[in-house]
């Protein structure tokens, strides 16, 4: 699903920072990854490399066998919504927009029609056991349930890929246990999940651990 | 139904913002308010222009003589230049191509004037009868005529009065066959010609040749006034041309200077009505500049607070890009949002401009001309048409207002923009 090769990335801010010195990882389809490391190992920018966010200087990187490199942002758009759903750490919800329009917007994207959306929106939400809470604002729900809205919106799309940044950062330890049990069923249904956590709890319960120092992967996390 | 949600979503974005749109919708309500009264108003000066000029013969020439400022070949500065019978013979022997009707003048002011017990104060003019063509004399029908030639040919003691004449010396009497008393001498009333509005003069006619033999000028008169005779009655060179022709032959003829302003005079209406209409072409041209300019600061200032508003939402945007928002479906969210504004608070401008040049104008059509009837200012009003352009520009401008905060919001990285706090 997932293949990297020699992966670079410097910052130019200022002095040249290089934070991934040649990242090689295979992930294959169906995997449920975390990817831990100390702050300023490079686990969030190989993340964010990952989402199509942020591009890299040098190496391959190949999303379900497309070489994912020197994309049109209109491309990268549209990978992004097909192939990948987000969850992050502070949950990225749009604060003007209830949970329903919130967990819909993917499909707006995709050119779905309006009641339609709304009611596979509604579909996810109740998934989640949110039903009762579409129509309110990200500034009423609490973190869990901020955090769950956003993993209804990950998932409304069926992204081959659900990428998740600190999902439980921002979260108490029991709303951590019910989020990882969450993408731990999302994953059973097929879905690649890739967490990146620093979290010992939280890395313990993916299938596969993938440690990062110094802007690179150890060898032996390179393939399963 | 895409569309339906686009439209949501704007006016999502106007409403969360709503003092900021007010006040960004009021600089373009403005400009576009001011672009449209300006633009009336120069409307209003240059309709009130050709309402002074509409009846007057545009080819009427008027020259008066005076005295000499240069000395010219040994005779001194300071000399009377007359004109005479001769001057008009020499006109309509030497110049007979170039010039249509032609009439001498002798005006005498303040002559009194009575009528049984009724009395005032009026000037007094001897002309031709070609004189009704060069002053665009109306006659009112009904009321007589004008002088004719028998009239100059027997010196006849005839007189033509206005209308307004009329009715402070006459009431509901007919006027025509009355005998009037100009400084003493009778007069009878031949024909009543129409007031001009505007004519600041109180005048009467009456025949040249009666006023030069009877108020002893013999065969001097004032002025000399004609009509020009071209094959194109717009050009002012041609006119020009005649003009100084005719003053080389007098100043030949009188001994004087050709450069000489104070011994011979005139006014050449094509010139001056020409003269005028660039003047005013001028003006709408200084008009519109002022008017767009004040449309593009305010235009500037949407653009601004659209940057602003970019700015604010870059995590937003980053966020519907992440969820795989085309950089094109960011710049129409933006751009439209722009136009709307744009054209909802322009509009508005539109409609309380419009409104306001119409209201002016329906009052002054309500109000009676003024004594002078002198108009500079008719119908300030602009036209549909005009309309139409600056609803295109609002549109045009709304587009450029928000397209470049757009291209701002689409180049920073999604990765970046997600960052933004």
């Amino acid at each position: 699903m997932i293949r990297l090769t020699n992966i670079h990335k410097t910052y130019y801010n200022g002095s040249p920072l290089k934070v991934l010195k040649g990242v090689d990882l295979h992930i294959k389809e169906g995997e449920f990854v975390s990817i831990m490391g100390a702050s300023g190992s490079g686990k969030s920018t190989l993340l964010n490399i990952l989402g199509i966010l942020d591009n890299y200087d040098e190496g391959d990187y190949y999303l379900d066998n497309q070489l994912i490199k020197n994309l049109t942002e209109t491309q990268a758009a549209q990978y992004r919504n097909e192939l990948i759903g987000f969850v992050f750490q502070s949950f990225n919800l749009i604060h003007f927009k209830n949970a329903l329009e919130n967990v819909a917007l993917p499909l707006y994207y995709k050119g779905i029609a309006r009641k339609k959306r709304n009611a596979i929106a509604l579909e996810y939400l109740e998934k989640m056991g949110l039903k009762d809470w579409a129509h309110h604002y990200p500034n009423e729900l609490s973190g869990g349930q901020k955090q769950r809205v956003a993993i209804a919106r990950a998932l409304i799309s069926n992204p081959r890929v659900i990428l998740a940044d600190e999902p439980t950062g921002a979260l108490d330890s029991q709303t951590s246990v019910e989020v990882i049990d969450l993408l731990k069923a999302i994953n059973q249904q097929g879905v690649t999940v890739i967490v990146v956590t620093h979290e010992n709890e939280v890395a313990a319960s993916t299938e596969r651990i993938i440690r990062m120092k110094d802007g690179i992967i150890q060898p032996q996390d390179i393939h399963q | 139904m895409i569309h339906f949600q686009l439209w949501e979503e704007i006016f999502a974005s106007l409403r969360r913002n709503k003092l900021k749109t007010a006040l960004t919708g009021f600089a373009v309500a403005w400009g576009i308010f001011m672009l449209i009264v300006l633009l009336a108003a120069g409307n209003g000066l240059k309709n009130g222009m050709a309402l002074n000029y509409k009846d007057d013969s545009k080819l009427a020439v008027w020259m008066w003589s005076g005295r000499t400022n240069l000395a010219y070949k040994g005779l001194p500065t300071k000399r009377n230049i007359q004109f005479t019978n001769t001057n008009e013979t020499i006109l309509r022997k030497d110049f007979d191509a170039s010039i249509g009707e032609l009439s001498p003048l002798i005006d005498m002011r303040g002559k009194n004037v009575m009528y049984k017990n009724e009395k005032g104060i009026h000037d007094v003019r001897g002309v031709l009868p070609e004189f009704v063509p060069i002053e665009a004399l109306e006659m009112l029908p009904n009321q007589g005529r004008f002088i004719n030639q028998l009239d100059c040919d027997h010196k006849r003691k005839v007189v033509v009065v206005s209308s307004k004449f009329v009715q402070d010396f006459f009431k509901d009497e007919s006027p025509l066959g009355k005998q009037l008393s100009i400084d003493g001498i009778m007069f009878t009333v031949i024909g009543v010609f129409k007031e001009v509005p505007r004519s600041w003069q109180k005048l009467v006619y009456i025949p040249l040749p009666t006023a030069q033999s009877l108020y002893g000028f013999g065969d001097k008169i004032h002025e000399i006034s004609f009509n020009l005779h071209m094959q194109n009655e717009t050009n002012v060179d041609e006119s020009k041309q005649i003009m100084d022709n005719i003053k080389q032959r007098f100043a030949s003829y009188h001994q004087f200077d050709v450069e000489d302003e104070g011994a011979m005079g005139y006014w050449n209406t094509l010139e001056s009505f020409l003269f005028t209409q660039k003047l005013f072409a001028g003006i709408s041209i200084f008009v519109w500049i002022i008017g767009v300019g004040t449309l593009i600061a305010g235009i500037v200032g949407i653009s601004n607070i659209m940057l602003i508003s970019v700015k604010e939402r870059t995590k937003e945007f980053g966020i519907r890009r992440a969820l795989g928002a085309k950089p094109s479906s960011i710049i129409v969210l933006v751009v439209l949002e722009s136009i709307i504004i744009t054209a909802f608070f322009g509009y508005i401008g539109m409609v309380f401009g419009v409104g306001l040049t119409e209201g002016v104008n329906y009052v002054m059509k309500q109000m009676p001309m003024d004594e002078t009837g002198a108009v500079f200012f008719y119908n300030p009003t602009i036209q549909l048409d005009l309309v139409m352009v600056a609803t295109v520009l609002l549109i045009i401008a709304g587009v450029i207002a928000g397209y470049f905060p757009a291209r701002k919001a689409i180049r920073i990285k999604p990765i970046d923009a997600l960052r933004d706090e």
